[in-house]
């Protein structure tokens, strides 16, 4: 009977008693919100706790709720913060957490070398290895003479129903879109977006989507990052990378770095400085080059994707923007998209 | 004394449970929506239903719903029909291989089915989510054939005929079945990772659900009141319309007879069609489970990766690579299932009991935290247990709120309807006389519990268990809010396979499926028992 | 050997169901059925007697112990009462040998075996419920409400999932073991055969209140009301109608007649026939009623007959060498002067005491 009893009890308490070690309030451990998908940057950490002897808690997101899954947690838990160090495979919504005093500035040393267009002036970020909005290409179905070359090209009747984009309510189409729509101004924008509308551009829900449809055939061609194109590559698919609006009157391919910040009231800030400090680092954007992601290293002195088809900083025209407009018109901007391109 | 003390903890601690993890999280999320930066502010309120789509994303979800309760009851209910009532060949295996598709990640299926064909209209969609949850009516059906007295089938047969008759089982078996639709129409309308699984297929209609993650997503970048507390308002009305359907769920469940004694139904003849029938439980399995788990086969075999051509030897390298990777969150997942399924073993039955003396009104509300978003419900848990205020107890004792804890309690109250539900029919079902005969003796409370409570309802909380086990293992959306989340099987899943991982993605899908099936599998072998208990 | 005593008893229920207020006395082993027609709160009754209803006011006495009323409630497993459910209520996943052991720990096995076998389950101990047949569970009910040697043996419905022919035996073995072990025994049935088979008073009920109350055998011959009368006396029962005779004397009309009401009851009354009270008239026969045979049944030298007065049945003997059939009508007459009585009696009066188990040989 006593067996039974103290098993009862041992039961209810079970979960409470089954906790996981927190991040404690040493200089050992540090929490990391990391966004870049965990297969590329799990090895990355487990470098980083290998040289310090520093443990990182990583928390992840999901693909589906893209950066924001984590951003949110971010902001949810503002009354009492519980991560340290935000790693996001972009860069808008880091600025966003600035702009909502939810970052800590600190200048990484590491991060000398990065131009400063790619750092937040007063040191809440840090921008580093980068992804390029890019156009895959099926070569099987056109040929590299046809290859569409600017952001127009989604509204010409040639690719009327062939093209694509990712629907631009989250991630990198939503800053892609966004910082379009401030660029380009509100009649040029509307021209892009009605001739979208009456060429059919097909609207998926993310960049992995339209890269599938691409390689698989069912779509001429289509925007994405350089990530999903290489991973397309990567699989054998047959398929090209064009850098969009090379043109001396174009916009330029617009490229979003990765972006690390501290958190503000973080439970490890020692600890968090340095695992930025790592992060940031000119080995970890050789290695994220060098990884299936292929991301564009800041650095042009440091090695960039073994693949010749995704260029080096200074290989191609960058269209120039500011994140801190683009970041504030995000929401406002995804409400408009979200029934704009309703389709 | 001590024994009377222990037999009332469990009850003592479900009300605790209930009242920390369901009534404050919700309560808080609530509140939130009336309270602004400048105080008492009902604007949130006045957007709701303001856009146009959000209506047509609404009626379109109800659409689905009913879609889906009409897949589940062509397929789950008639599977059952004719397991529990014809002499289909095999029917003893067919029978309680009805509850299978539920051992899959709906996602799951949805993805298999997207592997090998175009799954963007709406009523491939019904399709996918309804056979999905089918199992609820398959299983309620087959219930309700069960407590259908076979001398009355035969009397109507006898005197009006074998239409009349076979009506007559239908009108009898009804209130379950149609209990079992409604549930599934509480699921389909909730259900938020297909819908938006089949958006990156190319769908170019939206649900409610959709509708209120778009709000979510908004959130994060948002600065109004109306940004930040949109999706709690928006979920509203997915709330009432999920509770309304648990009520009439109820009612109609409350009306269903309960067995007294009487002879089984008679098995009829097929006749001819005997063989033909059997393409009904293949449709059934075949889209809820055959596919979906050959197409992670297939998977784990290799087939997206056209550099090297399928093989066994890639399968046994991808289960190899996928334990190394994912070994860790394969052990913590398994491990939060089984201790959120302790948890809901615990406080199920005295809070079922509890509930079973209140009206189907209360009843129904049990349902509520089913029906909020669970993304909004992990929220809640955000803003209750990282408040700075608990600090210096976490300090003290262990940060609950970055442990596993948090996530299988979580997972109890998310499933807490459920463990509560199934024993709650289980309750009506116990003649209240057999426990008032254990009162006229020597022994104290808790062995009355231990000895008599416990081994009546014990089929019924083994299934309860089950089921728990499994969605405990198949759940993402509240996993994704919590840090302690971070380490499960489904949300790694969901990630590898967008990434180009389908092979680990399927090894993953597999081992989850086999997980999930473990339990209910050793139990019918080991008791010979179907799984009807389940409802 | 103990007395129950019920003061003022009253149980209500939402749904407008009250029962009471009942005043009842039960001598120490005394053998008291409880009748009445379903929904009476027959079953009701005996709940609170147990202790698992709790009643709203009044007091139940178990002996010298009380058990309910003045802020007191003694919990069912302290109230020294074994307790017989309608259909056995048997736990399914246990023997019957577990059964008995599980209500009372201490019991040895060679005693519980004693007691199975007492009951007539000898080699039947390893039995689980569904493998016994509805007697035999019924049986085991029983050992195991003797099981707890209590001081009261309470039984609803016993006999009511039991085959006919088994109904009789298990009724004297109810009345053997409690006179065997000085028990007082309280049925429930709405069987008259049942109630008095096994009990020596009875308590009729009647839509929650005591209708009436007495030794079994004085009720059968002589009922209160017509109610008791019909209900456990298979009387037959007319309204009477008032009247005054010609000489404007207060009478009563019946089928059988108009007689003076001289000493019935005042208010509304029926006239009872009891079974023997009335006969197949003969030629010069005063009191008759026309009546019409619906049904002859041969009972070896005589025959009886059911047949229709003014719209009531009644049943008669005739002889067997009689030619009567079914659709004859014939001449009732009544024996002895007429039976007045009021329908129903409320119980505001306190019902009189059952004797005491020495008064009654």
């Amino acid at each position: 009977m006593s067996r039974i009893r103290s098993l009862l009890v041992a039961a209810a308490f079970l979960p409470f008693a089954a906790c996981g070690d927190g991040p404690g309030k040493d200089s050992k451990t540090v929490s990391l919100y990391c966004a870049l998908d965990q297969e590329h940057s799990e090895t990355l950490v487990q470098l980083f706790e290998k040289e310090t002897s520093i443990d990182v808690k990583t928390r992840f997101d999901t693909e589906a709720s893209k950066t924001v899954g984590l951003v949110s947690s971010i902001l949810d838990e503002a009354q009492r913060p519980r991560c340290d160090v935000f790693w996001n495979n972009e860069l808008a919504h880091t600025v966003r957490l600035g702009q909502k005093g939810m970052l800590e500035p600190y200048v990484s040393p590491a991060a000398a070398a990065i131009p400063d267009r790619y750092k937040d002036k007063d040191g809440k970020w840090t921008g580093f290895a980068a992804r390029a909005r890019v156009l895959i290409v099926n070569t099987e179905l056109v040929a590299p003479e046809e290859y569409p070359k600017s952001v127009w090209d989604l509204i010409d009747p040639k690719w009327k129903g062939k093209c694509a984009i990712a629907k631009p309510v989250t991630g990198t189409t939503l800053t892609h879109f966004t910082t379009l729509a401030l660029k380009l101004g509100v009649e040029s924008f509307a021209r892009l977006t009605d001739g979208m509308k009456a060429n059919d551009v097909v609207i998926l829900a993310s960049n992995g989507a339209t890269m599938k449809e691409v390689a698989s055939g069912k779509l001429h061609w289509a925007f994405t990052d350089t990530d999903d194109f290489h991973v397309a590559l990567k699989k054998g698919h047959k398929v090209a990378c064009v850098f969009p609006d090379q043109g001396e009157n174009e916009l330029g391919t617009m490229l979003i770095p990765n972006s690390v910040a501290l958190i503000r009231g973080g439970p490890n800030p020692e600890a968090g400085k340095k695992l930025i400090d790592f992060i940031v680092s000119e080995r970890v954007e050789a290695m994220l080059a060098s990884a299936k992601s292929a991301q564009i290293p800041l650095r042009s002195e440091v090695q960039g994707p073994s693949e010749k088809q995704i260029l080096k900083i200074g290989q191609f025209k960058e269209m120039p923007w500011d994140p801190a407009q683009t970041a504030q018109a995000l929401a406002s901007m995804s409400k408009r998209f979200e029934s704009l391109f309703d389709r | 004394m001590l024994s009377r003390t222990i037999t009332r903890l469990p009850l003592i601690l479900g009300i605790a449970f209930i009242v920390l993890f369901v009534i404050l999280p919700l309560v808080g999320m609530l509140a939130e929506t009336f309270w602004g930066a400048e105080g008492f502010d009902l604007s949130p309120w006045s957007h709701l239903f303001e856009e146009a789509r959000d209506r047509q994303a609404f009626f379109t979800s109800i659409q689905l719903g009913l879609a889906c309760v009409a897949v589940a009851l062509v397929l789950g209910g008639g599977h059952a029909w004719l397991c529990g009532t014809r002499d289909l060949p095999g029917w003893r295996v067919l029978g309680p291989l009805g509850v299978l598709p539920l051992a899959l990640p709906p996602i799951t299926i949805a993805m298999g089915w997207s592997d090998i064909t175009v799954t963007k209209s709406f009523w491939f969609c019904a399709v996918l989510v309804g056979v999905a949850f089918a199992p609820f009516v398959a299983v309620m059906t087959a219930r309700g054939l069960d407590t259908i007295d076979g001398r009355s089938y035969e009397s109507a047969l006898l005197s009006r005929g074998r239409t009349s008759a076979e009506l007559l089982v239908l009108r009898s078996a009804l209130p379950e079945i149609l209990a079992g639709a409604l549930f599934v129409f509480v699921f389909a309308v909730g259900e938020y990772g297909v819908p938006e699984f089949l958006t990156i297929k190319g769908k170019t209609w939206h649900t409610y659900s959709e509708a209120v993650f778009a709000r979510w997503t908004r959130r994060a970048t948002g600065s109004g009141m109306e940004d930040l507390v949109g999706p709690i308002v928006a979920s509203v009305p997915l709330l009432v319309l999920v509770l309304f359907a648990m009520f009439v769920a109820l009612l109609l469940r409350a009306r269903a007879t309960i067995s007294g004694s009487f002879a089984p139904l008679p098995r009829r003849s097929l006749g001819a069609l005997r063989v033909p029938a059997l393409l009904l439980p293949v449709t059934y399995l075949g889209i809820g489970v055959i596919v979906p788990i050959v197409v992670m086969v297939r998977w784990a075999m290799g087939s997206t990766d056209v550099t090297e051509p399928m093989s066994f030897e890639v399968l046994r390298r991808t289960f190899e690579r996928t334990f190394e990777q994912a070994g860790g969150d394969l052990r913590f997942t398994f491990l939060v299932a089984v201790l959120t399924t302790i948890v809901l073993v615990v406080i199920g039955p005295p809070l079922a009991r509890s509930v079973a003396k209140r009206g189907i009104l209360v009843q129904s509300l049990v349902a509520i935290p089913i029906a909020v978003p669970a993304v909004l419900l992990a929220v809640g848990f955000v803003k209750v247990y990282n408040r700075p205020e608990l600090g210096p107890l976490y300090d003290r004792t262990f940060d609950f709120y970055d442990s596993a804890g948090i996530v299988v309690v979580a997972y109890g109250a998310r499933f807490l309807p459920f463990a509560i539900l199934t024993m709650l029919h289980a309750q009506r079902r116990v003649d209240p006389t057999l426990e008032e005969a254990a009162l006229f003796g020597e022994r104290g409370p808790l062995a009355r519990v231990l000895h008599v409570r416990l081994p009546l309802i014990l089929p019924a909380l083994w299934s309860m268990a089950c089921l728990v086990l499994v969605l405990a293992l198949r759940e993402l959306d509240t996993a994704v809010v919590l840090p302690a989340g971070n380490g499960t099987v489904v949300r790694r899943l969901s990630n590898v396979i967008h990434f180009g991982g389908e092979a680990m993605g399927g090894a993953l899908g597999l081992m989850v499926f086999a997980g999930a099936c473990a339990l209910p599998v050793v139990t019918m072998l080991v008791t010979g028992k179907k799984m009807r208990s389940l409802s | 050997m103990v007395s129950i005593e019920l003061q003022d008893l009253v149980f209500e229920r939402r749904k407008g169901f009250r029962l009471g207020p009942i005043s009842l006395t039960l001598g120490d082993g005394s053998r008291t059925a409880l009748v009445g027609p379903s929904g009476c709160g027959k079953t009701t009754l005996l709940r609170c007697l147990a202790g698992l209803e709790t009643p709203g006011s009044g007091s139940i006495r178990i002996g010298d112990r009380l058990v309910q009323g003045d802020g007191v409630h003694v919990p069912a497993d302290k109230r020294r009462i074994g307790f017989v459910f309608q259909d056995g209520a048997l736990w399914p996943h246990k023997t019957a040998m577990a059964h008995l052991r599980f209500v009372a720990p201490r019991l040895s096995r060679k005693d519980a075996k004693a007691l199975l076998h007492a009951v007539g389950l000898e080699g039947r101990e390893r039995r689980r419920p569904a493998q016994l047949s509805g007697g035999e569970r019924q049986r085991l009910a029983l050992a195991r409400a003797l099981a707890i040697t209590p001081d009261v043996l309470v039984l609803d419905e016993p006999l009511a999932s039991v085959d006919v022919h088994l109904r009789d035996e298990l009724a004297l073995l109810v009345r053997r073991l409690t006179e065997e072990r000085a028990l007082t025994l309280v049925v429930v049935t709405h069987d008259r055969d049942e109630a008095l088979a096994m009990a020596d008073d009875v308590v009729i009920l009647r839509e929650g209140h005591v209708v009436e109350q007495g030794a079994a055998r004085d009720v059968l011959r002589a009922p209160r009301t017509s109610f008791a009368a019909s209900f456990l006396c298979r009387a037959s029962v007319w309204p009477a109608e008032a009247v005054a005779d010609e000489r404007g004397i207060d009478s009563l009309r019946t089928p059988f007649g108009t007689f003076e009401r001289n000493g019935a009851p005042t208010g509304p009354v029926s006239v009872v026939v009891l079974p023997g009270e009335a006969r197949i008239a003969a030629q010069d026969a005063t009191n008759v009623a026309r009546a019409r045979v619906l049904r002859v049944l041969p009972r070896g030298d005589r025959a009886l007959v059911t047949a229709e007065v003014a719209g009531r049945t009644i049943e008669l003997f005739a002889d067997a060498s009689d030619t009567i059939d079914v659709g004859d009508t014939l001449t009732v007459e009544l024996l002895g002067k007429p039976r007045f009585l009021v329908p129903d009696r409320r119980s505001g009066e306190r019902v009189s005491s059952t004797k005491k188990n020495g008064d009654r040989s």
